[in-house]
């Protein structure tokens, strides 16, 4: 029995209202509970917009924008609601409610929003605040943290939630290595019961992270696939930043190859040259 | 002393502020000036507000007195001092802002509101609201620390900034409402237009003194109306 996918994108093109061209263009893929899709590409590739129409925001707060194509979500519901998806904004600071006077009652905010009983709350803050490391900082005003900080408040708001569609849009940015690690151990716990969508630059990341990876290039899918695929095919990634790793073992690869190559030549060509003899 | 009011002290403030600057008698405006000088004598953060009353307040009245009376031609509104009546309006509604900006912070404000029950949309506008003037102010600063950094002399006085900061002023207002729009966007994700009940970990209610003073501020500007 196949397994129907919780998101199907099938040639879906995006223009915003006013743009002279479309945000992005035929994209196509598809996505298991469980699975995790990274989107790379340089920048003004249309990553961040790919994002906002997954959640639904460019449909519900751009609608004059011209879409074509299909989007389908578990249950063909339109938009996912804001209890079921989590959203990790590029700029952690968008993150913050600004009606909170501490760190917990701002991991709380979007709880109370949703309606989550309080005791609920209070597990999920301890929660958080532990998986992040947050124990020095929890009351503290959030608007008083350092960028970092900041962005691992955002995460845990969003974590909070226990989300069935995680989407974050390059979550790694201001992070340090620490933060960086502590957040790969909270994807890897939360992909076990929700669909994670990465938009991130760190290949690193993807490679680590992702069951799939899309590549985008001035709006257009240019490679969907699992990213050990995307490294070793022949695809022009000269603007994806490929970690020094991946670079040295696709370069060792290719004199591998040139060498057996040049090798097989020349045994061939002895071969031919005995058997014109004889 | 600190005083802490609610915020639906504050917006009965602000309404009884509006209907005495544009309905009151010079005597009901005294009076609302007053009143809030002396509940400034008990804020915490008098010192910032009798500064700004100094460096701003107090002068921009001389100069209405001086406009209107001396400079330029006078009205047909009635009153012995066209000056003085301007000025009057205009400190009305510059000390009760003032005195809501000292007793009061964004969060506390949103928090209070939140703990009223409103509707969503209502507490979302005013949340927005208030992120609008902390971008504005955000993009001030970095746009002025990045004119320093280029050599300009902004704080030299105060000719030098209006004359470097006026050209930034509408696209600096532009990218404050654009940055407000994507904080709407991620309001709406955190769940603040979901019809579901809310619950609240913390609340801040109204108590029997905030009541009290909401209802004098509304029958007062009840009677200022009445009376003008």
């Amino acid at each position: 029995m196949t397994a129907h996918p919780n998101l199907l994108l099938e040639h879906f093109s995006y223009t915003y209202p006013f743009a002279d061209r479309p945000a992005f263009t035929d994209v196509s893929f598809e996505l298991l509970s469980g699975e995790t899709l990274g989107i790379v590409g340089p920048s003004t590739s249309g990553k961040t917009s790919l994002l906002y129409a997954i959640a639904g925001i460019l449909q519900k707060h751009f609608p004059a924008g011209i879409m074509s194509g299909n989007i389908l979500r578990e249950a063909a519901k339109p938009f996912i609601s804001p209890a079921e998806i989590g959203f990790v904004f590029q700029d952690q600071y968008m993150q913050l409610s600004g009606a909170t006077e501490t760190v917990e009652a701002e991991i709380a905010f979007s709880l109370e929003q949703l309606g989550t009983p309080p005791n609920i709350i209070r597990e999920r803050i301890v929660e958080q605040v532990s998986q992040f490391h947050l124990e020095h900082l929890a009351r503290r005003h959030p608007q008083t943290l350092s960028g970092g900080e900041t962005r691992m408040l955002a995460l845990a708001c969003e974590m909070a939630k226990h989300p069935r569609c995680l989407l974050l849009d390059q979550p790694t940015e201001s992070l340090h290595p620490e933060g960086i690690n502590l957040l790969i151990n909270a994807l890897n716990r939360i992909k076990q019961s929700a669909m994670l969508i990465v938009v991130e630059h760190r290949l690193e990341l993807i490679n680590a992270l992702c069951d799939k990876v899309l590549f985008l290039l001035n709006g257009n899918q240019q490679f969907y696939g699992h990213p050990s695929e995307l490294f070793s095919s022949d695809i022009d990634t000269h603007s994806l930043d490929i970690p020094s790793w991946i670079d040295a073992q696709r370069k060792l690869l290719g004199h591998v190859e040139t060498l057996s190559y040049r090798k097989s030549l020349r045994t061939l060509q002895q071969w031919h040259s005995s058997n014109l003899q004889t | 002393m600190k005083i802490k009011f609610h915020p639906i002290v504050l917006i009965a403030l602000l309404i009884f502020a509006f209907i005495t600057a544009l309905a009151g008698e010079i005597i009901h405006q005294l009076l609302f000036i007053a009143l809030l000088l002396f509940v400034s004598v008990f804020l915490k953060k008098r010192k910032a507000f009798w500064k700004k009353m100094a460096t701003f307040g107090i002068p921009l009245t001389v100069v209405l007195i001086i406009l209107n009376d001396v400079i330029l031609p006078p009205l047909a509104t009635g009153h012995p001092s066209q000056g003085i009546h301007y000025a009057l309006r205009f400190l009305v509604l510059l000390i009760c802002l003032l005195t809501i900006v000292h007793t009061t912070t964004p969060t506390e404000f949103a928090l209070g509101l939140r703990s009223l029950r409103l509707p969503p949309r209502f507490n979302h506008i005013f949340l927005l609201s208030f992120e609008v003037f902390d971008s504005f102010r955000t993009i001030t600063r970095n746009v002025t620390i990045a004119q320093q950094l280029r050599g300009f002399r902004i704080r030299r006085n105060i000719f030098n900034r209006a004359k470097n900061l006026f050209p930034l002023f509408f696209p600096v207002v532009f990218s404050a409402l654009s940055m407000s729009l994507d904080r709407g966007i991620a309001l709406d994700l955190k769940g603040i237009n979901s019809p579901s009940a809310k619950t609240y970990l913390a609340e801040w209610k109204p108590t029997i003194l905030d009541k009290l003073t909401t209802v004098f501020l509304i029958v007062c500007s009840f009677l200022f109306f009445l009376f003008r």
